[in-house]
């Protein structure tokens, strides 16, 4: 588990880097609260030592990074607290707790907050640097993909001039957004870092990729001048985040490689639909809840074939 | 997986191999011990019935106790000695009654395969007859199963077998007893082969072996050059090789369908070590009372093969080998994979004894189990093809009928193995199997009662 703090690392840290000393602060903060709210929940089933044993086992803290990563950078301090309750709570434990639960609870948090905060999940400052960290009233901006959604693409196209951004720029990192939908490629290089370690398998993030690439490339062939790239829908937001690190999640993906890559597929699907017919400019993190809930059945119908079987049996007796 | 050759499709691992611990280039012959304790429910089916009583004088090879069914195997004394008390004895789970024989003081030691063993003259042989003597000779399968080999070798009526696949895999990390007689006595595991194949009238025969052992395959080779219809095939390590379901797919490409033995495809598996027991009982008039044990491991001082009398016990084999060299932690009966721990070194060895282990620190690992994180490994690596997270879980929740698909597995060990969170996969599912059984003999006898009433 440690090791997926460590592929988050880089770019945790670049989101310090971009976004200044608030971003640091939502990290550790975010993280904390996890580990905090893990004990107490898991201290209501067990003792003490059992309890703080499973709360630093690694998993809270990962979903408190991943947490921080889905909040902007200018989040206030009880926004981050109620984002790790609601994570913990409904997330993990009312499920059960590690192994247990249904639905990503970064993502569970995440969605809860956008739906009940949306001021506050929306006020995207722009990333400036390191070296202005101490200028809290740092300058406000817009995502590329809201943007696109509010304005059109003939905006949007005015607004990359304007502001100095290209694909290069979103490559790296230094537009707004979440702390983890800026540097798509420090993320790819920690999610890369998890598939050769082999604690993630390629199944989901590829197909999940590719099927958002090829969706969008599609619209965009059919009217480039209402649709964006599907190089940069690829660039923007959470996607590498998402198909990385949170829908590889073992826990509420399917178990076979049949189901992981029906479950990457659907995630782009949606994704994808959302993006470019929604309301809301992303759509990762709805995707992957959807499919989330859709995991059991997925794995139901993905069964492997059993050895020497003609076809798959689906709990069958036969013996 | 590691080197060229041929394999199953799915799933397997490849644990470290262990095996250069125990040489397989010989073997020594155990000297009598005090005590042989001949376990009489050693084989699958019906425990055989003793026909021998306490303080009775048997000479070597004498039969102590008679098949209890079709399904059972004789069961004859190692050594020249005396009886001393018919009592019960733990193999594993099962409580098997037993004979206690010592050996007497004059007694030879059990002898060796003979180094010039001679070809086997098969015409004077009617099939039928080769079956016969491999049952009066209590022969059965020796990697462990120990399923009586005249039952299988007797398909049912309409079943047409067409190839003989020979088990010298032996993927079971630490083992080398298979090795050991595959370069040691290629006469007779080739001479058992043909006696076999003309048992069933089969032409053709495979002889499967991972290639973690050039020296077998080298040596098998050139003993059955010259005779035709035998192939030696080298197969990847990897485990599961041995299993006979991937065996079968490796060495003839078919895959037998769930619930089915491999008769299903035409073919019939048996074990070096077996076909090496047929020889020496068509040759010799030897019945199956002694074997090559593994004895290995790194607690103990002197790891070897060694050619033991059946009811040998753990404690006698452990001496024979140097006693133990730093602290022992788990002995266990065959290998690490699938081999069972056991806490009472008295514990007899029986015909499907290939190797003991004596573990020290550094080889066993023991940890809590953790939650099941659904990262699929044991999905992945399940040869069977398998959800062995699902059967547990069903399992651990007693919904044992939805766990029905545990009667496929073949308790491999592998996704235990792979598993991250150490969960005891194989430990789940074996009592789903157990729960199952219950369920299945319970629901029988209340069929059997309604019928008795409607009478």
């Amino acid at each position: 588990m440690w090791s997926v703090v460590i592929a988050l690392a880089p770019a945790a840290l670049a989101a310090c880097w971009f976004f200044g000393l608030r971003a640091l602060m939502v990290i550790i903060g975010a993280t904390l609260a996890c580990v905090v709210f893990e004990y107490l929940l898991l201290r209501i089933r067990t003792n003490h030592e059992k309890a703080l044993k499973l709360s630093i086992d690694g998993s809270a803290v990962i979903t408190g990074i991943l947490l921080a990563m889905n909040l902007p950078a200018s989040s206030p301090w009880w926004l981050v607290v109620i984002g790790a309750l609601i994570a913990m709570l409904l997330g993990k434990h009312l499920f059960g707790g590690l192994g247990q639960n249904i639905f990503n609870p970064a993502l569970v948090a995440r969605v809860f907050l956008l739906l009940a905060f949306p001021a506050e999940m929306t006020i995207w400052t722009k990333a400036q640097g390191i070296d202005k960290f101490a200028n809290l009233d740092a300058v406000t901006t817009a995502t590329p993909l809201g943007i696109i959604k509010s304005d059109g693409m003939e905006a949007f196209g005015a607004w990359m001039v304007e502001s100095g951004t290209n694909l290069w720029s979103m490559l790296i990192g230094t537009t707004a957004g979440s702390l983890g939908e800026t540097s798509a490629l420090l993320l790819l290089v920690g999610g890369l870092f998890l598939i050769f370690k082999g604690y993630i398998k390629w199944y989901v993030p590829v197909s999940f990729i590719a099927t958002v690439f090829v969706l969008t490339g599609l619209m965009w062939l059919i009217k480039p001048d209402s649709y964006a790239s599907p190089v940069l829908h690829i660039l923007s937001a959470g996607l590498i985040l998402g198909a990385f690190f949170m829908a590889t999640d073992m826990v509420t993906t399917p178990v076979s490689a049949k189901g992981m890559v029906v479950f990457g597929i659907g995630c782009g699907l949606i994704t994808a639909v959302i993006r470019l017919f929604g309301a809301f400019p992303e759509g990762v993190s709805f995707a992957i809840l959807i499919m989330n809930g859709l995991t059991p059945l997925i794995d139901t119908y993905t069964r492997p074939k059993k050895f020497g079987a003609e076809k798959v049996l689906r709990g069958e007796a036969h013996a | 997986m590691s080197g060229k050759g041929h394999t199953f499709k799915r799933g397997g691992t490849h644990p470290p191999e262990m095996k250069e611990l125990c040489d397989s280039s010989s073997y020594s012959i155990l000297p009598n011990p005090e005590l042989l304790t001949i376990a009489t429910a050693q084989h699958i089916g019906a425990p055989a019935k003793a026909v021998v009583k306490n303080r009775d004088e048997l000479t070597a090879g004498q039969l102590v106790a008679e098949a209890g069914g079709f399904v059972s195997a004789n069961i004859h004394t190692p050594v020249k000695g005396i009886v001393r008390g018919l009592d019960m004895v733990h193999i594993g789970p099962v409580n098997s009654p037993c004979v206690n024989v010592k050996p007497a003081d004059d007694a030879d030691n059990v002898p060796g395969y003979e180094q010039d063993a001679p070809a086997l003259d098969l015409g004077k042989y009617e099939p039928k007859e080769i079956i016969d003597v491999i049952k009066q000779h209590g022969i059965v399968g020796m990697g462990g199963a120990t399923f009586p080999t005249h039952v299988k070798l007797s398909p049912p009526p309409g079943v047409k077998m067409d190839v003989l696949v020979l088990n010298g895999a032996e993927c079971e990390p630490y083992l080398t007893s298979d090795d050991c007689l595959m370069r040691n006595h290629p006469v007779q595991i080739i001479e058992g082969t043909r006696a076999v194949m003309k048992a069933c009238g089969i032409e053709k025969a495979v002889i499967g072996i991972e290639n973690n052992k050039p020296e077998a395959i080298r040596i098998l080779k050139e003993a059955c050059a010259g005779i035709g219809g035998i192939e030696i095939m080298p197969c990847v390590t990897r485990y599961p090789q041995g299993s006979e379901k991937h065996l079968i797919e490796t060495t003839v490409g078919r895959c037998v369908p769930p619930g089915k033995l491999p008769f299903a495809v035409g073919v019939v598996v048996q074990n070096v070590s077996t076909v090496a027991a047929v020889y020496e009982a068509l040759q010799y008039g030897r019945p199956l009372n002694r074997r090559i044990v593994s004895v290995t491991g790194r607690a103990v001082k002197n790891p070897q093969n060694v050619l033991a009398p059946v009811g040998t016990s753990v404690k006698d084999l452990l001496e024979f080998c140097g006693g133990v060299k730093e602290e022992l932690v788990e002995v266990v009966m065959g290998g690490p994979m699938m081999g069972r721990a056991t806490s009472d070194i008295t514990e007899p060895t029986t015909k499907g004894t290939s190797g003991i282990l004596f573990l020290g620190k550094d080889e066993v690992v023991v940890r809590d189990e953790d939650p099941c994180i659904r990262c699929g490994n044991c999905v992945e690596a399940c040869p069977m093809g398998l959800v062995p997270t699902e059967i547990m879980g069903y399992a651990a929740t007693e919904r044992f009928p939805e766990a029905i698909d545990a009667m496929d597995c073949i308790e491999c060990g592998t996704c235990a193995y792979v598993c991250p969170s150490n969960r005891r996969l194989v430990h789940w599912i074996r009592l789903a199997k157990w729960e199952l059984g219950r369920i299945r003999r319970r629901e029988q006898m209340k069929q059997d009662q309604e019928a008795k009433a409607a009478k």
